[in-house]
Protein backbone atom coordinates (compact mmCIF):
# COMPACT_ATOMS: atom_id res chain seq x y z
CA UNK A 1 0.00 0.00 0.00
CA UNK A 2 2.86 2.42 0.87
CA UNK A 3 4.22 1.99 -2.49
CA UNK A 4 0.90 2.36 -4.55
CA UNK A 5 0.82 5.70 -1.81
CA UNK A 6 4.24 6.64 -3.36
CA UNK A 7 3.08 6.08 -6.85
CA UNK A 8 -0.17 8.31 -6.67
CA UNK A 9 1.32 11.13 -5.29
CA UNK A 10 4.33 11.45 -8.00
CA UNK A 11 1.36 10.99 -10.11
CA UNK A 12 -0.21 14.26 -8.16
CA UNK A 13 3.07 16.23 -8.02
CA UNK A 14 4.06 15.64 -11.79
CA UNK A 15 1.38 17.58 -13.02
CA UNK A 16 1.27 21.43 -14.02
CA UNK A 17 -2.51 20.74 -13.65
CA UNK A 18 -2.75 19.51 -9.96
CA UNK A 19 0.44 21.91 -8.88
CA UNK A 20 -1.71 24.38 -10.27
CA UNK A 21 -5.21 23.85 -8.92
CA UNK A 22 -3.51 23.36 -5.26
CA UNK A 23 -1.32 26.47 -5.63
CA UNK A 24 -4.58 28.68 -6.44
CA UNK A 25 -6.90 27.19 -4.00
CA UNK A 26 -4.66 28.13 -1.10
CA UNK A 27 -2.85 31.61 -2.48
CA UNK A 28 -6.40 32.92 -3.48
CA UNK A 29 -8.35 33.17 0.35
CA UNK A 30 -4.59 33.58 1.82
CA UNK A 31 -4.16 36.52 -0.35
CA UNK A 32 -7.68 38.48 0.44
CA UNK A 33 -8.00 37.65 3.90
CA UNK A 34 -4.52 39.07 4.54
CA UNK A 35 -5.18 42.17 2.30
CA UNK A 36 -8.53 42.80 4.37
CA UNK A 37 -6.71 42.27 7.67
CA UNK A 38 -4.64 44.65 6.12
CA UNK A 39 -6.89 47.36 4.97
CA UNK A 40 -10.18 46.76 6.66
CA UNK A 41 -11.66 49.90 8.72
CA UNK A 42 -12.53 48.02 11.95
CA UNK A 43 -11.27 44.54 11.85
CA UNK A 44 -12.38 42.09 14.44
CA UNK A 45 -11.49 38.38 14.90
CA UNK A 46 -14.84 36.85 13.31
CA UNK A 47 -13.96 38.92 10.51
CA UNK A 48 -10.83 37.50 9.44
CA UNK A 49 -12.40 34.05 9.98
CA UNK A 50 -14.95 35.09 8.03
CA UNK A 51 -12.93 36.04 4.73
CA UNK A 52 -11.06 33.17 5.33
CA UNK A 53 -14.09 30.70 5.06
CA UNK A 54 -15.87 32.59 1.81
CA UNK A 55 -13.32 33.01 0.20
CA UNK A 56 -12.47 29.66 0.86
CA UNK A 57 -15.52 27.99 -0.97
CA UNK A 58 -12.86 28.50 -4.79
CA UNK A 59 -11.22 26.35 -2.73
CA UNK A 60 -13.65 24.00 -2.00
CA UNK A 61 -14.51 23.45 -5.46
CA UNK A 62 -10.71 23.44 -6.13
CA UNK A 63 -10.52 20.21 -3.61
CA UNK A 64 -13.17 18.31 -6.03
CA UNK A 65 -11.44 19.36 -9.11
CA UNK A 66 -8.77 17.73 -7.60
CA UNK A 67 -10.25 14.76 -6.72
CA UNK A 68 -11.61 14.69 -10.26
CA UNK A 69 -8.26 15.35 -11.92
CA UNK A 70 -6.69 12.81 -9.58
CA UNK A 71 -8.75 9.52 -11.74
CA UNK A 72 -10.56 11.11 -14.59
CA UNK A 73 -7.09 12.10 -16.48
CA UNK A 74 -6.56 8.20 -15.67
CA UNK A 75 -9.27 7.53 -17.96
CA UNK A 76 -8.63 10.09 -20.57
CA UNK A 77 -5.17 10.06 -21.03
CA UNK A 78 -5.04 5.70 -20.93
CA UNK A 79 -2.83 5.54 -18.06
CA UNK A 80 -5.26 3.80 -16.07
CA UNK A 81 -4.94 0.91 -18.38
CA UNK A 82 -1.10 0.50 -17.24
CA UNK A 83 -2.26 1.33 -13.56
CA UNK A 84 -4.45 -1.58 -13.41
CA UNK A 85 -1.81 -3.65 -15.09
CA UNK A 86 0.69 -2.83 -12.35
CA UNK A 87 -1.81 -3.65 -9.75
CA UNK A 88 -5.05 -5.62 -10.68
CA UNK A 89 -6.62 -5.33 -7.65
CA UNK A 90 -8.26 -2.16 -8.05
CA UNK A 91 -9.58 -1.60 -4.92
CA UNK A 92 -6.39 -1.29 -3.82
CA UNK A 93 -5.83 1.36 -6.46
CA UNK A 94 -9.05 2.89 -5.46
CA UNK A 95 -7.76 3.21 -1.72
CA UNK A 96 -4.60 4.59 -2.57
CA UNK A 97 -5.72 6.89 -4.23
CA UNK A 98 -8.40 8.15 -2.02
CA UNK A 99 -5.96 8.40 0.74
CA UNK A 100 -3.42 10.27 -0.88
CA UNK A 101 -5.62 13.19 -2.43
CA UNK A 102 -7.23 13.51 0.81
CA UNK A 103 -3.29 13.62 2.56
CA UNK A 104 -2.92 15.95 -0.61
CA UNK A 105 -5.83 18.09 0.89
CA UNK A 106 -5.33 18.45 4.35
CA UNK A 107 -1.43 19.69 3.65
CA UNK A 108 -2.82 22.10 1.51
CA UNK A 109 -5.81 23.24 3.79
CA UNK A 110 -3.15 23.40 6.45
CA UNK A 111 -0.93 25.65 4.76
CA UNK A 112 -4.07 28.00 3.78
CA UNK A 113 -5.29 28.12 7.59
CA UNK A 114 -1.85 28.71 8.54
CA UNK A 115 -0.40 30.84 6.22
CA UNK A 116 -3.87 33.07 6.27
CA UNK A 117 -4.14 33.24 10.02
CA UNK A 118 -0.62 33.63 10.61
CA UNK A 119 -0.31 36.69 7.99
CA UNK A 120 -3.92 38.52 8.70
CA UNK A 121 -2.50 38.02 12.84
CA UNK A 122 1.00 39.84 11.86
CA UNK A 123 -1.57 42.22 9.36
CA UNK A 124 -3.22 43.25 12.81
CA UNK A 125 -0.13 43.45 14.75
CA UNK A 126 1.70 45.97 12.68
CA UNK A 127 -1.11 48.12 12.71
CA UNK A 128 -1.25 48.10 16.38
CA UNK A 129 -4.52 46.09 16.82
CA UNK A 130 -4.22 44.16 20.34
CA UNK A 131 -6.11 41.07 19.28
CA UNK A 132 -4.92 38.34 17.20
CA UNK A 133 -7.67 36.25 15.48
CA UNK A 134 -6.83 33.18 17.94
CA UNK A 135 -6.13 34.53 20.96
CA UNK A 136 -9.18 35.09 22.46
CA UNK A 137 -12.56 33.04 22.32
CA UNK A 138 -14.23 34.07 19.23
CA UNK A 139 -17.32 36.24 20.32
CA UNK A 140 -20.30 35.09 18.01
CA UNK A 141 -19.09 31.77 16.87
CA UNK A 142 -18.76 28.48 18.42
CA UNK A 143 -15.15 28.53 18.01
CA UNK A 144 -12.79 29.38 15.43
CA UNK A 145 -11.23 26.34 15.69
CA UNK A 146 -14.76 24.41 14.84
CA UNK A 147 -14.84 26.48 11.84
CA UNK A 148 -11.74 25.75 10.75
CA UNK A 149 -11.35 21.69 11.47
CA UNK A 150 -14.80 22.10 9.86
CA UNK A 151 -13.79 23.83 6.68
CA UNK A 152 -10.54 21.34 6.13
CA UNK A 153 -12.91 17.44 6.56
CA UNK A 154 -15.55 19.61 3.87
CA UNK A 155 -12.96 20.00 1.44
CA UNK A 156 -11.94 16.66 1.66
CA UNK A 157 -14.69 15.63 1.95
CA UNK A 158 -15.20 17.78 -1.43
CA UNK A 159 -12.28 16.25 -2.99
CA UNK A 160 -13.48 12.48 -2.32
CA UNK A 161 -17.25 13.71 -4.05
CA UNK A 162 -14.91 14.54 -7.10
CA UNK A 163 -12.78 11.52 -6.79
CA UNK A 164 -15.97 9.42 -7.03
CA UNK A 165 -17.69 11.62 -9.68
CA UNK A 166 -14.37 11.40 -11.91
CA UNK A 167 -14.47 7.44 -11.58
CA UNK A 168 -18.20 7.12 -12.36
CA UNK A 169 -18.13 9.78 -15.12
CA UNK A 170 -14.71 9.17 -16.12
CA UNK A 171 -13.62 12.67 -17.86
CA UNK A 172 -12.81 15.79 -16.34
CA UNK A 173 -15.26 18.14 -18.03
CA UNK A 174 -18.31 15.65 -17.39
CA UNK A 175 -16.91 15.54 -13.46
CA UNK A 176 -16.10 19.36 -12.62
CA UNK A 177 -19.43 20.36 -14.58
CA UNK A 178 -21.32 18.21 -12.30
CA UNK A 179 -19.56 19.39 -9.24
CA UNK A 180 -19.88 22.81 -10.25
CA UNK A 181 -23.57 22.81 -10.89
CA UNK A 182 -25.27 20.42 -8.77
CA UNK A 183 -24.42 22.96 -5.27
CA UNK A 184 -24.94 26.10 -7.18
CA UNK A 185 -27.91 25.42 -9.39
CA UNK A 186 -28.96 21.89 -9.24
CA UNK A 187 -29.93 21.82 -5.54
CA UNK A 188 -31.33 25.32 -5.39
CA UNK A 189 -33.89 24.61 -8.10
CA UNK A 190 -34.68 21.41 -6.82
CA UNK A 191 -35.59 22.93 -3.71
CA UNK A 192 -37.75 25.64 -5.54
CA UNK A 193 -39.91 23.07 -6.94
CA UNK A 194 -40.38 20.91 -4.63
CA UNK A 195 -42.03 23.86 -2.63
CA UNK A 196 -43.45 25.27 -5.18
CA UNK A 197 -45.16 22.27 -6.12
CA UNK A 198 -45.42 20.07 -2.93
CA UNK A 199 -44.93 22.38 -0.68
CA UNK A 200 -41.73 19.78 0.56
CA UNK A 201 -38.62 21.85 2.07
CA UNK A 202 -35.42 19.89 1.29
CA UNK A 203 -33.53 22.78 1.81
CA UNK A 204 -31.95 21.43 4.91
CA UNK A 205 -31.16 18.15 3.33
CA UNK A 206 -29.90 18.95 0.74
CA UNK A 207 -25.96 17.55 0.68
CA UNK A 208 -24.17 20.56 -0.51
CA UNK A 209 -25.79 23.36 0.56
CA UNK A 210 -25.55 20.71 4.23
CA UNK A 211 -21.97 21.20 3.52
CA UNK A 212 -21.46 24.57 3.08
CA UNK A 213 -23.96 25.42 5.98
CA UNK A 214 -21.39 23.63 8.16
CA UNK A 215 -18.54 25.97 7.53
CA UNK A 216 -21.00 29.39 7.94
CA UNK A 217 -19.36 31.70 10.51
CA UNK A 218 -22.33 31.61 12.70
CA UNK A 219 -23.24 30.16 16.23
CA UNK A 220 -24.86 26.67 14.25
CA UNK A 221 -24.91 23.87 17.06
CA UNK A 222 -25.47 21.66 13.92
CA UNK A 223 -22.27 22.13 12.08
CA UNK A 224 -20.40 18.75 13.07
CA UNK A 225 -24.26 17.23 12.10
CA UNK A 226 -24.00 19.07 8.95
CA UNK A 227 -20.29 17.21 7.92
CA UNK A 228 -21.42 14.23 9.33
CA UNK A 229 -24.94 14.38 6.77
CA UNK A 230 -22.31 15.24 3.98
CA UNK A 231 -20.17 12.45 4.45
CA UNK A 232 -23.05 9.98 4.55
CA UNK A 233 -23.59 10.95 0.84
CA UNK A 234 -19.98 10.84 -0.14
CA UNK A 235 -19.54 7.57 1.35
CA UNK A 236 -22.52 6.25 -0.63
CA UNK A 237 -21.09 7.66 -3.84
CA UNK A 238 -17.66 6.43 -3.04
CA UNK A 239 -18.70 3.35 -2.78
CA UNK A 240 -20.86 3.15 -5.61
CA UNK A 241 -17.89 4.34 -7.32
CA UNK A 242 -15.36 1.55 -6.16
CA UNK A 243 -17.61 -0.76 -6.89
CA UNK A 244 -18.16 0.01 -10.73
CA UNK A 245 -14.97 0.62 -11.08
CA UNK A 246 -14.00 -2.86 -10.27
CA UNK A 247 -16.81 -4.25 -12.48
CA UNK A 248 -16.42 -2.49 -15.76
CA UNK A 249 -13.66 -2.11 -18.79
CA UNK A 250 -10.78 0.06 -18.31
CA UNK B 1 3.93 -20.03 -21.19
CA UNK B 2 0.53 -18.46 -21.92
CA UNK B 3 -2.57 -20.47 -21.86
CA UNK B 4 -5.59 -18.81 -23.48
CA UNK B 5 -8.67 -21.06 -23.41
CA UNK B 6 -12.22 -20.30 -24.62
CA UNK B 7 -11.51 -16.33 -24.42
CA UNK B 8 -15.21 -14.85 -25.19
CA UNK B 9 -15.45 -11.10 -25.08
CA UNK B 10 -18.95 -9.67 -26.00
CA UNK B 11 -19.61 -6.01 -26.43
CA UNK B 12 -23.18 -4.82 -26.15
CA UNK B 13 -24.11 -7.01 -29.26
CA UNK B 14 -20.68 -7.19 -31.10
CA UNK B 15 -18.81 -10.29 -29.99
CA UNK B 16 -15.12 -9.16 -30.69
CA UNK B 17 -12.99 -12.54 -29.08
CA UNK B 18 -15.35 -15.78 -29.79
CA UNK B 19 -14.25 -18.89 -28.11
CA UNK B 20 -10.56 -18.43 -28.63
CA UNK B 21 -7.74 -20.54 -27.31
CA UNK B 22 -4.36 -20.82 -28.32
CA UNK B 23 -0.73 -21.46 -26.64
CA UNK B 24 2.61 -19.06 -26.87
CA UNK B 25 5.59 -20.88 -25.69
CA UNK B 26 8.64 -19.13 -24.29
CA UNK B 27 11.84 -19.19 -26.43
CA UNK B 28 10.81 -17.40 -29.92
CA UNK B 29 8.41 -14.41 -30.64
CA UNK B 30 4.70 -15.56 -31.28
CA UNK B 31 3.11 -13.49 -33.67
CA UNK B 32 -0.73 -12.53 -33.29
CA UNK B 33 -2.18 -11.75 -36.70
CA UNK B 34 -5.45 -10.57 -38.01
CA UNK B 35 -7.37 -8.16 -40.16
CA UNK B 36 -8.56 -4.76 -38.05
CA UNK B 37 -11.01 -4.97 -35.88
CA UNK B 38 -10.55 -8.97 -35.72
CA UNK B 39 -10.11 -8.63 -31.63
CA UNK B 40 -6.67 -7.88 -31.34
CA UNK B 41 -6.71 -5.37 -28.79
CA UNK B 42 -9.11 -6.77 -26.98
CA UNK B 43 -7.90 -10.23 -26.58
CA UNK B 44 -4.76 -8.96 -24.94
CA UNK B 45 -6.78 -6.43 -22.43
CA UNK B 46 -8.71 -9.62 -21.58
CA UNK B 47 -5.70 -11.65 -20.92
CA UNK B 48 -4.28 -9.23 -18.16
CA UNK B 49 -7.98 -8.42 -17.22
CA UNK B 50 -8.54 -4.75 -18.28
CA UNK B 51 -11.86 -6.47 -20.03
CA UNK B 52 -14.09 -8.76 -18.44
CA UNK B 53 -14.17 -11.63 -20.44
CA UNK B 54 -17.48 -13.30 -20.59
CA UNK B 55 -15.99 -16.85 -20.53
CA UNK B 56 -12.36 -18.14 -20.83
CA UNK B 57 -9.35 -17.99 -19.34
CA UNK B 58 -5.55 -16.96 -19.64
CA UNK B 59 -2.93 -18.36 -17.01
CA UNK B 60 0.00 -17.50 -17.44
CA UNK B 61 2.73 -20.37 -16.09
CA UNK B 62 -0.41 -21.60 -14.34
CA UNK B 63 -1.50 -18.38 -13.27
CA UNK B 64 -4.36 -16.00 -13.81
CA UNK B 65 -2.70 -12.05 -14.22
CA UNK B 66 -4.65 -10.74 -11.45
CA UNK B 67 -3.17 -14.06 -9.13
CA UNK B 68 0.32 -12.97 -9.94
CA UNK B 69 1.79 -11.01 -7.35
CA UNK B 70 4.34 -9.16 -8.58
CA UNK B 71 2.64 -8.51 -12.27
CA UNK B 72 5.35 -5.95 -13.60
CA UNK B 73 7.65 -8.23 -12.93
CA UNK B 74 6.07 -11.55 -14.62
CA UNK B 75 4.22 -9.63 -17.82
CA UNK B 76 4.91 -6.69 -19.34
CA UNK B 77 2.29 -4.80 -21.42
CA UNK B 78 2.47 -2.57 -24.64
CA UNK B 79 -1.22 -1.68 -25.41
CA UNK B 80 -2.09 1.77 -27.13
CA UNK B 81 1.39 3.58 -27.84
CA UNK B 82 2.73 3.55 -23.95
CA UNK B 83 -0.50 5.01 -22.41
CA UNK B 84 1.53 8.26 -20.90
CA UNK B 85 -0.12 11.04 -19.58
CA UNK B 86 0.79 14.37 -22.33
CA UNK B 87 1.48 16.66 -19.57
CA UNK B 88 4.05 14.31 -17.50
CA UNK B 89 7.59 13.65 -18.99
CA UNK B 90 8.85 10.22 -20.11
CA UNK B 91 10.94 9.97 -16.90
CA UNK B 92 8.21 10.63 -14.30
CA UNK B 93 5.68 8.24 -16.39
CA UNK B 94 8.41 5.72 -15.38
CA UNK B 95 8.79 6.68 -11.78
CA UNK B 96 5.43 6.54 -10.87
CA UNK B 97 5.14 3.00 -12.83
CA UNK B 98 8.44 1.91 -10.76
CA UNK B 99 7.25 3.18 -7.72
CA UNK B 100 4.05 0.90 -7.75
CA UNK B 101 5.82 -1.89 -7.44
CA UNK B 102 8.82 -0.86 -5.63
CA UNK B 103 11.30 -0.86 -8.67
CA UNK B 104 14.41 1.68 -7.81
CA UNK B 105 15.23 4.90 -9.63
CA UNK B 106 18.07 3.43 -10.92
CA UNK B 107 16.49 1.01 -13.17
CA UNK B 108 14.17 3.88 -14.92
CA UNK B 109 17.35 5.45 -16.21
CA UNK B 110 18.05 1.89 -17.50
CA UNK B 111 15.43 1.12 -19.12
CA UNK B 112 15.11 4.93 -20.64
CA UNK B 113 19.09 4.30 -21.74
CA UNK B 114 18.04 1.00 -23.32
CA UNK B 115 15.00 2.61 -25.61
CA UNK B 116 17.33 5.89 -26.77
CA UNK B 117 14.88 8.25 -24.74
CA UNK B 118 17.82 8.92 -22.40
CA UNK B 119 18.74 12.47 -23.47
CA UNK B 120 15.08 13.99 -23.91
CA UNK B 121 13.30 11.53 -21.03
CA UNK B 122 12.86 15.51 -18.93
CA UNK B 123 10.55 16.50 -22.09
CA UNK B 124 6.72 15.97 -21.97
CA UNK B 125 5.19 13.14 -23.34
CA UNK B 126 2.87 15.32 -25.25
CA UNK B 127 5.83 16.82 -27.58
CA UNK B 128 6.69 13.38 -28.36
CA UNK B 129 6.17 11.83 -31.97
CA UNK B 130 4.60 8.27 -31.87
CA UNK B 131 7.92 6.03 -32.43
CA UNK B 132 8.97 8.14 -29.33
CA UNK B 133 5.95 6.85 -27.61
CA UNK B 134 6.14 3.39 -28.43
CA UNK B 135 10.00 3.38 -27.39
CA UNK B 136 8.46 5.04 -24.03
CA UNK B 137 5.95 2.05 -24.03
CA UNK B 138 8.76 -0.57 -24.60
CA UNK B 139 10.48 1.05 -21.83
CA UNK B 140 7.01 0.38 -19.63
CA UNK B 141 7.06 -3.23 -20.56
CA UNK B 142 11.01 -3.38 -19.49
CA UNK B 143 10.60 -1.75 -16.29
CA UNK B 144 10.01 -4.49 -14.29
CA UNK B 145 12.26 -7.34 -16.44
CA UNK B 146 9.52 -9.47 -16.97
CA UNK B 147 9.42 -13.29 -18.44
CA UNK B 148 5.90 -12.16 -20.64
CA UNK B 149 6.03 -9.89 -22.62
CA UNK B 150 2.79 -8.58 -24.79
CA UNK B 151 2.99 -5.95 -26.89
CA UNK B 152 0.07 -4.65 -29.29
CA UNK B 153 1.15 -3.30 -32.60
CA UNK B 154 4.63 -2.05 -31.11
CA UNK B 155 6.03 -1.38 -34.69
CA UNK B 156 3.25 0.89 -35.89
CA UNK B 157 4.46 4.63 -36.12
CA UNK B 158 8.01 3.83 -36.25
CA UNK B 159 10.67 4.19 -38.88
CA UNK B 160 12.55 1.61 -40.81
CA UNK B 161 15.57 1.93 -38.13
CA UNK B 162 12.95 1.78 -35.45
CA UNK B 163 11.11 -1.04 -36.49
CA UNK B 164 14.82 -2.71 -36.83
CA UNK B 165 15.64 -2.48 -33.71
CA UNK B 166 12.16 -3.35 -32.19
CA UNK B 167 12.45 -6.53 -33.93
CA UNK B 168 16.04 -7.35 -32.57
CA UNK B 169 15.48 -6.61 -29.12
CA UNK B 170 12.27 -8.84 -29.47
CA UNK B 171 13.97 -11.43 -30.93
CA UNK B 172 16.85 -11.30 -28.67
CA UNK B 173 14.36 -11.17 -25.39
CA UNK B 174 13.29 -14.70 -26.76
CA UNK B 175 16.43 -16.05 -27.05
CA UNK B 176 16.85 -15.31 -23.42
CA UNK B 177 13.97 -17.74 -23.02
CA UNK B 178 11.21 -15.49 -22.71
CA UNK B 179 7.43 -15.63 -23.93
CA UNK B 180 6.75 -12.75 -26.41
CA UNK B 181 3.00 -12.26 -28.16
CA UNK B 182 3.41 -9.43 -31.04
CA UNK B 183 0.44 -7.96 -32.83
CA UNK B 184 -0.08 -6.82 -35.84
CA UNK B 185 -2.21 -6.24 -39.24
CA UNK B 186 0.91 -7.13 -41.56
CA UNK B 187 1.84 -10.46 -42.16
CA UNK B 188 5.18 -9.54 -43.84
CA UNK B 189 6.36 -7.55 -40.69
CA UNK B 190 5.29 -10.51 -38.37
CA UNK B 191 6.95 -13.38 -40.43
CA UNK B 192 10.17 -10.91 -40.28
CA UNK B 193 9.85 -11.15 -36.35
CA UNK B 194 7.88 -14.39 -35.81
CA UNK B 195 8.41 -18.04 -35.57
CA UNK B 196 4.90 -18.92 -34.59
CA UNK B 197 1.47 -17.21 -36.02
CA UNK B 198 -1.86 -17.35 -33.91
CA UNK B 199 -3.88 -15.94 -37.01
CA UNK B 200 -7.56 -14.71 -35.70
CA UNK B 201 -10.56 -13.24 -38.04
CA UNK B 202 -13.57 -12.10 -36.33
CA UNK B 203 -12.72 -13.04 -32.86
CA UNK B 204 -12.11 -16.03 -33.90
CA UNK B 205 -8.64 -18.96 -34.14
CA UNK B 206 -8.44 -19.23 -38.10
CA UNK B 207 -4.77 -21.22 -37.43
CA UNK B 208 -1.74 -21.59 -35.29
CA UNK B 209 1.11 -23.06 -36.52
CA UNK B 210 4.82 -21.63 -37.76
CA UNK B 211 5.21 -18.37 -40.79
CA UNK B 212 6.56 -21.82 -42.43
CA UNK B 213 3.30 -24.19 -41.97
CA UNK B 214 1.30 -21.36 -42.77
CA UNK B 215 2.77 -20.74 -46.04
CA UNK B 216 2.41 -24.16 -46.85
CA UNK B 217 -0.70 -24.63 -46.17
CA UNK B 218 -2.28 -21.10 -47.44
CA UNK B 219 0.27 -19.70 -50.06
CA UNK B 220 -0.91 -20.76 -53.06
CA UNK B 221 1.77 -22.74 -55.19
CA UNK B 222 1.63 -23.02 -58.77
CA UNK B 223 4.66 -24.34 -61.54
CA UNK B 224 5.39 -22.00 -63.88
CA UNK B 225 6.09 -23.48 -67.25
CA UNK B 226 7.31 -22.25 -71.11
CA UNK B 227 7.51 -24.60 -74.02
CA UNK B 228 7.04 -24.57 -77.79
CA UNK B 229 4.67 -27.61 -77.32
CA UNK B 230 2.96 -26.32 -74.30
CA UNK B 231 -0.44 -27.48 -75.32
CA UNK B 232 0.08 -30.64 -75.75
CA UNK B 233 1.25 -30.67 -71.84
CA UNK B 234 -1.92 -28.40 -70.99
CA UNK B 235 -4.24 -31.32 -72.40
CA UNK B 236 -1.78 -33.89 -70.24
CA UNK B 237 -2.45 -32.00 -67.33
CA UNK B 238 -6.03 -31.37 -67.50
CA UNK B 239 -6.53 -35.51 -68.13
CA UNK B 240 -4.79 -35.26 -64.48
CA UNK B 241 -6.92 -32.86 -63.08
CA UNK B 242 -5.14 -29.45 -63.21
CA UNK B 243 -6.08 -26.43 -64.03
CA UNK B 244 -3.83 -24.01 -65.77
CA UNK B 245 -3.94 -20.13 -66.60
CA UNK B 246 -1.90 -18.03 -68.96
CA UNK B 247 0.80 -15.57 -68.21
CA UNK B 248 2.69 -13.64 -71.20
CA UNK B 249 4.28 -16.30 -72.67
CA UNK B 250 4.00 -18.79 -69.45
CA UNK B 251 1.40 -21.24 -68.63
CA UNK B 252 0.88 -21.72 -64.98
CA UNK B 253 -0.46 -25.19 -63.89
CA UNK B 254 -2.38 -25.28 -60.77
CA UNK B 255 -2.60 -28.59 -58.72
CA UNK B 256 0.06 -30.61 -60.12
CA UNK B 257 3.97 -30.79 -58.63
CA UNK B 258 7.23 -30.13 -60.95
CA UNK B 259 7.85 -33.19 -60.79
CA UNK B 260 4.87 -35.11 -62.16
CA UNK B 261 4.55 -32.17 -65.54
CA UNK B 262 8.62 -32.85 -65.72
CA UNK B 263 7.30 -36.85 -66.40
CA UNK B 264 4.24 -35.82 -68.22
CA UNK B 265 6.33 -34.10 -70.61
CA UNK B 266 9.27 -36.39 -71.03
CA UNK B 267 6.47 -39.02 -71.97
CA UNK B 268 5.46 -36.75 -74.83
CA UNK B 269 8.42 -35.47 -75.94
CA UNK B 270 7.67 -31.88 -74.74
CA UNK B 271 10.53 -29.72 -74.41
CA UNK B 272 10.82 -27.10 -71.80
CA UNK B 273 12.53 -24.16 -71.88
CA UNK B 274 11.24 -23.42 -68.08
CA UNK B 275 9.69 -25.48 -65.68
CA UNK B 276 9.67 -23.75 -62.21
CA UNK B 277 7.84 -24.36 -58.76
CA UNK B 278 6.30 -21.16 -57.71
CA UNK B 279 4.84 -20.24 -54.12
CA UNK B 280 2.52 -16.97 -53.72
CA UNK B 281 3.29 -14.24 -51.30
CA UNK B 282 1.96 -14.54 -47.61
CA UNK B 283 0.36 -11.49 -47.93
CA UNK B 284 -2.04 -13.50 -50.12
CA UNK B 285 -1.50 -16.49 -47.94
CA UNK B 286 -3.21 -13.90 -44.99
CA UNK B 287 -5.38 -12.57 -47.07
CA UNK B 288 -6.61 -15.88 -48.33
CA UNK B 289 -7.04 -17.61 -44.65
CA UNK B 290 -8.78 -14.64 -43.53
CA UNK B 291 -10.78 -13.24 -46.13
CA UNK B 292 -14.01 -14.88 -45.09
CA UNK B 293 -13.48 -13.00 -41.81
CA UNK B 294 -12.54 -9.54 -42.83
CA UNK B 295 -15.12 -7.43 -40.92
CA UNK B 296 -14.64 -4.00 -42.98
CA UNK B 297 -14.07 -4.70 -46.56
CA UNK B 298 -13.46 -1.78 -49.05
CA UNK B 299 -16.20 -1.47 -51.18
CA UNK B 300 -15.69 -0.41 -54.79
CA UNK B 301 -16.55 2.88 -56.13
CA UNK B 302 -19.17 1.66 -58.95
CA UNK B 303 -17.43 4.33 -61.78
CA UNK B 304 -14.23 3.16 -60.64
CA UNK B 305 -14.77 -0.60 -61.51
CA UNK B 306 -15.52 0.01 -64.52
N1 LIG C 1 -14.78 -0.83 -25.77
C1 LIG C 1 -15.44 -1.33 -26.83
N2 LIG C 1 -16.77 -1.18 -26.94
C2 LIG C 1 -17.44 -1.69 -27.98
N3 LIG C 1 -16.88 -2.39 -28.99
C3 LIG C 1 -15.55 -2.58 -28.94
C4 LIG C 1 -14.76 -2.06 -27.87
N4 LIG C 1 -13.47 -2.42 -28.09
C5 LIG C 1 -13.47 -3.11 -29.23
N5 LIG C 1 -14.71 -3.21 -29.76
C6 LIG C 1 -15.07 -3.93 -30.99
O1 LIG C 1 -14.48 -5.19 -30.93
C7 LIG C 1 -13.96 -5.56 -32.21
C8 LIG C 1 -12.48 -5.90 -32.08
O2 LIG C 1 -11.74 -4.72 -31.85
P1 LIG C 1 -10.18 -4.74 -31.56
O3 LIG C 1 -9.78 -3.34 -31.28
O4 LIG C 1 -9.90 -5.75 -30.51
O5 LIG C 1 -9.58 -5.23 -32.92
P2 LIG C 1 -8.06 -5.27 -33.40
O6 LIG C 1 -7.83 -6.61 -33.95
O7 LIG C 1 -7.17 -4.83 -32.30
O8 LIG C 1 -8.03 -4.21 -34.58
P3 LIG C 1 -6.85 -3.24 -35.08
O9 LIG C 1 -5.97 -4.04 -35.97
O10 LIG C 1 -7.60 -2.20 -35.84
O11 LIG C 1 -6.16 -2.72 -33.89
C9 LIG C 1 -14.26 -4.41 -33.13
O12 LIG C 1 -15.43 -4.73 -33.84
C10 LIG C 1 -14.50 -3.25 -32.22
O13 LIG C 1 -15.43 -2.37 -32.79
MG1 LIG D 1 -5.82 -3.18 -32.09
Amino acid sequence: MLHLMKSEFIKLRTLRSTLTATIVLIIFPVAVTVLSAMFAKNPNETMVIKVLVNTGMVSLLLCGVLGVFAIAQEYSQGTIRITFAATPLRMKVFIAKALVISLWIVASVAVLEGVGLIGANYALHSRGFDFGVMYHATPGIDSAWQVLFAFGAVCILFALVGFALGALLRSSPGAIATLILVPLLVEGIVTGLLIAAFDIDISRKTPFTAAIRAVQVEPDAARWGLVGYFSLWCLVITVIAALLMKRRDA
Amino acid sequence: MINVEHLTKKFAGVTAVDDLSFTVSPGHVTGFLGPNGSGKSTTMRCMIGLDHAQGGTTTFGGVSYSKLTQPLHRVGTLLDAGNAHSGRSARNHLMWLAASTGISKSRVDTVLEQVGLSEVSRRRVGKYSLGMKQRLGIASVLLGDPEVLILDEPVNGLDPEGIRWIRELLRDLAKEGRTVLVSSHLLSEMALIAEELVVIGQGKLITQCTVGEFTARYAKQWVRVVSPQVQNLISLARAQGATTSEENDAINFYGVTAKVLGELGAQAGVVFHELSPQTGSLEDAFLDATASSVQYHGTQVEGMAR
